[in-house]
């Protein structure tokens, strides 16, 4: 077993990609939300480069898992690592995009002021954005298709559009890893392929990237690597390896239903099942 | 004419309440565009509610009224900053209670004294025909040095304000940058002290900057944009409290109302008026 690589009942299963020392490591992290234990000793080792499709029921910890590794919320115990980087710089090296709604859409910023701002972190305390840092943010607009956007008001574009801003910005840190909190909800089919396109691109050029998602069928047949959560880790690995009836049904219960070699996962009224 | 536009200002506590009014309307109106983007209004006026028990015991010790408010606008600050990290009630609720009190203090502090009304009504609502020289000189340094923390910080502040996440993850400190914004506000309230008073700051906080919000799509914009509106109002009512013979801060206040609401029927896009327009397009 290679130096990167988790240690044994992790839930890995053979034939996961180890050939590449790990890029993200997370050890036995558990994160608790109030009284509740939102992560339980969760341990993955993501490689350098790797895509995860991180799926689970709702409140299973999708989100709380991303928080915990951009430092927003404290890690009650456990270890985050990031290779080749100490704990003050892990931070900078990872770029999170949060759920749309999490934003103020009528603050009067141009999407050119929100993409800047993910070069803050290595701009520093009272220093102006620089030629090169505009270089940047014009090359992630680029990227995202939407140059000619950047001096519109954000809350004038559409919600895809508005989508595209923010993982400009995340771009626009230039991120090892990268972490999309649901991404492909409430987008068009176009946006959707838009996204996957993106992922195939920053796949070539070696970024990590982490992706919370209820789109099961994105997940199988787009990410070399699924990580099924419910609090616990429950199987991490290839998607074929994953997707099994003993995990979907540990991580789903009563949501799964197996209908002749198909698994139908009802994910029509999250809101309310407990926890 | 121009004898109107300069028969008041010929007299010099004219001249000094002129200058002492364009400070006021300028900060208050520059840092108003946070205080309106982070929906922090209640937050100004119970700050500068809370400065009233300082102001009385410097008037009672016969000191200077702008230190006293300057050093009670302080420890406020940094007690709300400190109390809203985490409390046993809603923070609205605690910063409700805490000015009321200190409001209440501050008033039976000043009852003590005989010409209690009048000092009272001039600590509420201002006397800029009463600013001295040397109040003029700490409003101006106190004023720069808001001005220039808003400057040196407006990247900062933006994000912050903007995605407090986001500021999180890059190790911007929002809770430190928000301490700053509370030290600023408590500033500005006591530059605002002798021409609005304690009983209008907020106004003159909320009113410029809401109106430039809705005229403006760019932060940048809307801070140069409330600074002149702020500026101009505060010009124009002195002017009203001159030759209608009114309460200056009252006036000020009124007229940056005015200029607000012609700016909320008639403002492209977000006006009344745009609105209606665009519903009737869509219908």
């Amino acid at each position: 077993m290679s130096a990167g690589a988790p240690p044994e009942g992790a839930g890995v299963p053979a034939g996961r990609p180890q050939d590449q020392p790990a890029c993200l490591d997370v050890r036995d992290v558990t994160v608790l939300y109030g009284h509740r234990t939102a992560l339980d000793h969760v341990t993955m080792a993501v490689p350098h480069g790797g895509q995860v499709a991180v799926v689970g029921p709702n409140g299973a910890g999708k989100s709380t898992l991303f928080k915990a590794l951009v430092g927003l919320l404290p890690v009650r115990g456990g270890t985050i690592a990031l290779r080749d980087r100490d704990p003050q710089a892990r931070a900078q090296a990872i770029a999170y995009v949060p759920q749309r709604e999490e934003i103020d859409w009528s603050f009067p910023v141009s999407v050119h002021d929100v993409v800047m701002m993910g070069r803050y972190g290595r701009l520093g305390w009272l220093r102006r954005p620089q030629a090169a840092d505009r270089e940047v943010v014009a090359r992630s607009l680029k990227e995202l298709t939407i140059a000619d956007l950047a001096t519109r008001p954000v809350g004038d574009l559409s919600g895809g559009q508005q989508q595209r801003v923010f993982l400009a910005r995340a771009l626009a840190q230039e991120p090892h890893v990268l972490l999309l909190d649901e991404p492909f909800t409430g987008v068009d089919v176009g946006a959707r392929e838009a996204l996957l396109d993106l992922l195939d691109r920053l796949r070539q050029r070696g970024i990590t990237v982490l992706v919370s998602t209820h789109d099961m069928e994105a997940a199988s047949q787009r990410f070399e690597l699924v990580a099924l959560l419910n609090h616990r880790l429950i199987a991490y690995g290839r998607p074929a390896e994953v997707f099994t009836k003993e995990h979907i049904g540990a991580a789903f219960g009563g949501q799964a239903l197996f209908l002749e070699g198909m698994v139908v996962i009802d994910q029509c009224c999250e809101g309310n099942e407990p926890g | 004419m121009i004898h109107w536009l300069t028969q008041p200002f010929t007299l010099e506590f004219m001249q000094r309440a002129l200058i002492a009014s364009l400070i006021v309307g300028v900060v208050c109106s520059v840092l108003g565009c946070f205080v309106v983007l982070r929906a922090m209004a209640f937050l100004g006026d119970a700050l500068a509610h809370a400065i009233l028990p300082g102001v009385a015991i410097a008037y009672l010790l016969g000191g200077n009224l702008l230190v006293g408010a300057l050093v009670a606008a302080l420890i406020v600050a940094v007690g709300i900053g400190l109390f809203s990290r985490r409390g046993a009630v809603k923070e609205d609720t605690a910063i409700g209670i805490l000015f009321a009190a200190a409001l209440a203090l501050g008033v039976v502090l000043i009852s003590t004294v005989r010409s209690y009304a009048v000092d009272l009504t001039h600590i509420l609502f201002g006397n800029v025909l009463g600013v001295s020289a040397g109040d003029l000189w700490l409003t101006g340094i106190l004023a720069a040095a808001v001005l220039a923390t808003v400057f040196l910080l407006y990247k900062e502040f933006l994000l912050a304000s903007f995605d407090p996440v986001l500021a999180h993850t890059l190790g911007r400190r929002p809770e430190l940058l928000r301490f700053v914004m509370l030290i600023l506000l408590a500033l500005t309230v006591v530059v605002s002290l002798q021409t609005v008073g304690v009983g209008l700051v907020a106004a003159m906080l909320v009113t410029p900057a809401a109106t430039a919000y809705l005229l403006t799509r760019r932060l940048s914009r809307m801070m140069a944009l409330s600074a002149v509106i702020g500026a101009v109002s505060s010009v124009a009512g002195l002017y009203f409290s001159y030759y209608l013979n009114v309460a200056s801060g009252a006036a000020v206040v009124l007229t940056a109302t005015v200029v607000f609401m012609v700016a909320f029927v008639v403002a492209p896009q977000r006006g009344l008026l745009a609105r209606r327009a665009a519903a009737r397009r869509a219908v």
